[in-house]
Order: structure tokens, then sequence, then C-alpha cells
């Protein structure tokens, strides 16, 4: 044991009896870090509006604390802090449950106090879901469903298995990035989100969105002017531009009514 | 008469049990598992059309549903209307109903389904909040549990799969069976009525593309879309003059 | 003159409700964080700037520091800004440190125990109702709301439906 910090004034290890040895901290195996990555894909199995994602935490490291600890009270304390709030996006989440394993295992060394882990998840869960949220619902799952949107026509399932696969390469390689970095480096996950540089990659993303979107629009209604009733291009040319003006003042649901009863009868009186 | 799909009752019996498990699956992986976005319109309505028999009907109505719901999303406490739902909803309904009535899911029957339907899409999320509400209970158990020393004491929170399992599966079995009636409805629209609820449809797709528009949340969003339509017409234009 | 105050109480202080959805209904270009586990922990600050657009400007105080720049005669508050609070009672504490609030959006209050549920992203205490309402009173304007899409609720609803629990 020598790599222990230097003598302080605390001592955060487990209380044990006086003269009683600790029990040594485990280490979680090769087998059990990977069943808490495959429980990381349940974050959300128990999501409530208390503790939001706390249960899936909880869940997914429930493996590698039981390693850890090999001391029962231990455990259970580490448990219990691991069932408070904790939310963030699932993907990034990965990077945060990677560095709550590492810092538990220094937890466990007495190198750090045991509300560390909670700082921890305090700190990086929010940015770090902001961070997933702009990337990955906002840019890059549109993105990729335009990508499929737009070559349908083309490829037919196949433009699905685009949207698949595009998507996924993005989404498992972030996880086990992620989740990787955070069980090698603790906090210093961070360092490798700040290296991707996501707000960059968001907003190209949302660009190349933008200007899929706006040729698809321009495609639907070349369509719908070469084929057999060419007047409905007039219904989707100005469905699509009255829809864009009216859509962020007014509830989806009643725009779709309003369109479904325009487009018939526009059709109605046109043809 | 009732309106069934070639193998009759037990055929309808069969694809409800199917729409069932593929629905009450997608709702699983929409939020509470993996989220490989297979729970996604584009992905799901294929895959109902798959299972229940038309590919092209799935494939039909994905793409527009897709596009209605790119926008949606969750941050948080602040759930969106459900669109994996509608989806299930939707294909449950208008695909069996196309094969019964010999049409296929073809633009008048979409939009027919999508009158009747486009409400599931918040009954979804209320659903959604529901379940959320009853999950809270599931913390206090897995304090409880970890206080008796259980070895695995969160792992009851895989209970709240349950509850957006069984609901949509329901929904999606009862809208199997209530296909006939979707048959029927559209056995009724010929002619005129057939065209204008094509009108009806275009629009829908017209509206899912400006939805898509405006699920893009950058500030040079509306510009470059603009400008990228321009091209697509400037484009068609050029081949038409050397074509 | 600068723009009146508009503050936002949220446990999870920066995320994504404020950034993909209040950032671009408001077109904010300033956000400000008073808090001082934030402004003493290098970790959240850096995380925290990570999550920033090219177009959004962070600064990160302690209460005291935000109070120091928002009170008196000139403030130096820049236009298009949006303060951000963890507690209830952070925004107490400005007022008594005499940094008027125009508006006080609620966005997240996490359930602890004592909390109960007056909106579905906010659980508050019964002294923390009571200092809203305080504020209220001295003219600030208060509405949960977690996201600009969500209908708001009013002070007096919280109330009704935190009583009802």
């Amino acid at each position: 044991m020598s790599a222990l910090p230097p003598p302080s004034s605390h001592d955060w290890r487990t209380p044990s009896a006086p003269g009683k040895p600790r029990p040594a901290p485990g280490r979680p195996s090769r087998f059990t870090l990977f069943r808490v990555f495959f429980r990381s894909f349940f974050l959300q199995a128990g999501w409530n509006p208390e503790g939001m994602q706390n249960l899936g935490f909880c869940y997914a490291i429930t493996p590698a604390l039981t390693a850890i600890y090999t001391h029962e009270p231990a455990r259970r304390r580490a448990l219990e802090r691991h069932l408070e709030f904790f939310n963030c996006h699932p993907y990034l989440a990965a990077g945060i449950l990677g560095a709550a394993i590492h810092q538990e295992e220094r937890v466990a060394r007495g190198e750090l106090p045991p509300e560390a882990p909670s700082q921890l998840k305090r700190a990086l869960g929010p940015p770090f879901a902001a961070l997933g949220d702009g990337f990955y619902w906002l840019a890059l799952r549109p993105a990729c469903a335009l990508v499929a949107a737009l070559t349908v026509p083309a490829l037919g399932l196949g433009s699905i298995g685009v949207f698949l696969v595009l998507y996924n390469a993005l989404h498992l390689s972030g996880r086990a990035i992620l989740f990787v970095a955070g069980l090698r480096r603790g906090p210093g996950v961070i360092e490798v989100v700040a290296h991707a540089k996501i707000p960059t990659g968001t907003g190209l993303l949302k660009a190349a969105a933008a200007v899929m979107a706006g040729a698809l629009a321009g495609h639907a209604v070349l369509f719908a002017a070469l084929s057999d009733r060419p007047i409905h291009a007039l219904i989707v040319g100005t469905g699509i531009v009255v829809a864009t003006l009216l859509l962020p003042r007014a509830r989806p649901l009643v725009v779709l009514y309003l369109a479904l009863v325009a487009g018939l009868a526009a059709s109605s009186r046109f043809f | 008469m009732l309106l069934l799909p070639a193998g009759g009752l037990f055929h309808l019996a069969l694809l409800a049990c199917a729409a069932a498990l593929l629905g009450g699956l997608a709702s699983i992986e929409r939020k509470g598992a993996f989220q490989l976005m297979l729970s996604r319109p584009l992905v799901l309505a294929p895959l109902f059309g798959l299972l229940l028999g038309d590919l092209a009907g799935g494939l039909f109505i994905g793409v527009p549903l897709e596009l209605l719901f790119l926008g949606g999303v969750n941050l948080g406490g602040s759930v969106p209307e459900n669109e994996t739902l509608l989806c299930a909803a939707l294909a449950s309904a208008a695909i069996p109903a196309g094969l019964a009535a010999g049409t296929g899911v073809d633009e008048s029957l979409a939009a027919l389904g999508l009158v009747l339907l486009a409400p599931l899409a918040l009954l979804g999320r209320w659903l959604d909040r529901q379940g959320e509400f009853h999950a809270v209970s599931l913390s206090a158990r897995a304090r409880v549990a970890v206080a008796m020393g259980e070895a695995d004491p969160a792992r009851v929170q895989l209970r709240g799969l349950l509850w957006p399992f069984l609901t949509t599966a329901a929904i999606c079995a009862a809208l199997v069976l209530a296909s006939p009636l979707l048959a029927a409805l559209r056995m009724h629209v010929h002619g005129r009525l057939e065209i204008d609820l094509g009108g009806s449809w275009h629009a829908a797709q017209a509206l899912s593309i400006a939805a898509a528009i405006r699920a893009i949340r950058a500030r040079r969003a509306i510009p470059l879309a603009g400008a990228a339509a321009l091209a697509v017409f400037a484009a068609a234009l050029i081949m038409r003059l050397h074509g | 003159m600068t723009a009146p105050l508009l503050v936002r109480v949220d446990n999870r202080l920066v995320h994504g409700q404020v950034l993909e959805a209040w950032v671009p209904e408001l077109k904010l270009a300033h956000l400000w964080v008073a808090d001082d586990e934030a402004a003493g922990d290098a970790l959240a600050r850096m995380a925290m700037g990570l999550a920033m657009g090219p177009d959004l400007q962070l600064e990160i105080f302690t209460l005291a520091q935000a109070a120091e720049k928002l009170r008196g005669a000139a403030p130096s508050l820049p236009e298009r800004t949006m303060l951000l609070l963890r507690e209830v009672q952070s925004a107490v504490a400005l007022t008594r440190l005499g940094v008027p609030i125009a508006r006080l959006n609620l966005g997240n209050v996490h359930f602890r125990p004592g909390r109960k549920q007056a909106a579905p992203t906010l659980y508050l205490d019964a002294a923390e109702l009571e200092s809203l309402e305080s504020l209220a009173r001295a003219g600030t304007q208060i509405e949960w709301r977690a996201v600009p899409a969500d209908a708001p609720l009013s002070l007096a609803t919280l109330r009704a439906r935190h009583d009802q629990l």
C-alpha cells in the first residue's frame, strides 16, 4: 500500500471497530464492468419525478459496488448514496457512471470522502445532459432521420437501415468511449468530452438538418406537381409555408387537424 | 359483413397478438431501455408493416409521422407527446384494414386513420406521466431493500417497464381488433371523396415537413431550409431545360 | 438603464431545458449562474462552460458577488441575460442583499423530505412557499414553467396544489 495519500486530519475510511483491520477493497473485474455497462442501458426503466434516474443509476452501479465494498455496512451506505437524485442524458450518463466507479474505488481506499461521488454526479449531470440533449436529441436524430426521409424513395427499407446505422454508430461508440474514459480518468472524463467539441458538432448537424429539411420541402412540392393531380403541389407548397409560420404559435395537434381539413377543402375546391 | 384479412377471425387475433407484442416492446425501448431509436415512427412503422404483412404500408406512414414528431424531445421532467404510441396504434389499425379492404395503406386510409387516432399522442403523454408517478414508489421499495441488505436492491426498477408495455400492448391489440371498422369506412370512400382525402394526406405531409423545419432549433434554420428548397427547384428546372 | 432582472430557480442550474428551450425562446446571449457550490467547484464550472454554444456567454458567481454586480444605481447586467439560482432561498437572499427581482421563473426544485409537489417539476416546503409569497408581495412576478411550451402556473395555483397533498 504505497499509493496512500498524505495523512490528513480526517480518516475517510469506513469506521470499523478500533484495532480491527478494515477489509481490503475489491476491484471490479472486466466482466463486472461489462455488466454495469449493459445495465446502463436501463438507466430510465424506473424514471420517476422525485429521483428521476436515481433507480437506474443505482441499478447500473450495483455490481461494481458489490465488488468494491467487501464489507457489508460500507456497501449498504454506498448503495444508499446512489439512490439519491440523479438526472442526465441517458447516453452521456455512461461517462458519469464510469467516473463514479473510479471515485468509489478511491473512497473505499480512503483517498476521498464518501460524498465525493455525489458531488461529481451533481457537477457533471446537468451540463452533460444539456450536451446530450442538444447533440443526440436535437441534432443527430433529426439529421439522420432526414437523411432517411430523403433516401426512402431510392432505397426503400434500406434507408431505415442507414438511419439506424448512422445514429447508433455515434450513440453506441459515445456510450462506450465515455464509460471507459470515466473508469480510467474519473472526473477527467470531462477532458474527453471537452475534446469532442460537442457544441460545434451540434451546430454543424443542425445546419445540415435544416438544409435537408428544405430539400425535402422542395422535393415534396415537385413530386406533387409531377403527380396525376398537379394541383396538390399548391396544397403541399402553401401547406409547408403556412404550417411553418403557424407551428410555434399553435398546438401541434390543432395544426394537424387544421391541415387535414384544409387539405380536404382545398382539394374539393380546386380539382 | 365484417371486413377481415384473408385468414378470417383467427388471422385477425394472431395479428392482434403480434401487434401487442411489438407495440409493447417499442414502448419500453422508447425511454426505459436501450433507446436505439427502434421505437421511432421511421423504424417502428416498417417493423409493423413486416410483422402484419404490408411492408409498403408501414413505410408509407413511417416517414410523415417521424417528421411530424422530429422535434419532440424529453428534457428532464418535460414529457413530449408520445409518437411511439400514435405510430403503433395507427399501424395496428391501418395495416390490417388496408389488407382487408384490398386497398393497402393508401392516402385516404392513412388520412382517415390519422383523423381518428391523432389524439392518442396526447393520451400517450398522459399515460407516461401516470407511469412515472407510480414509479416513485419503486424508489421507496429500493430504499427498504438496501436497508434489508439485499444483493440487488434497485432491480425493482425494472417493474417500471411494465406500465408502458401493458398499456401500449392493450391499445395495439384493441386497434387490430377494431380494424374491420376502419376497413369498412375505407370501403365507403371512393370517387370524389377519395381524391379529396388524398389532398388531406398531402396537407398532413406538408405539415410534417414544416414540423421538421421547426424541429431544428438553430438561428438560421429557416433561411437555410428556404435556400435548399429553392436550390432543389433550380436543379429541377435546369434538368428539365437540358433533358 | 438595464433590462429588468429575469431569474430562474433550478436545482440543476445549466441543463437541457435551459439551453435547448429557454435560450432559443428568449434569444438569450448571457447566462449568469449565482451559486456558492458551483462557484467553488472547478469541475462544475468547467462542465457548465463546455455546454455553452458559440453565441452564449456564461458567468459564474457566488451569491454575494452577483448581488454586488446587480445592486445599486447602475447594475452591470447585459441585455438578454437570465440569472440562474439553485434554490428558492437564494432568490430571497439576493433580494435581502438589495437586488430587486422583476420576474422569477420556477423551473426545477427536486423532492426532498418535507417538500411537497406543487407542479410537475417543482417540490416546495412550507417555508419556501411563504418566501415566494413575500417576494410576490414585494412586486416579483412568479410563475412555474419548466420549458416555455408549458402552460404557466401562478403562485396561487402552486399554493393550492401544494396544500392539496
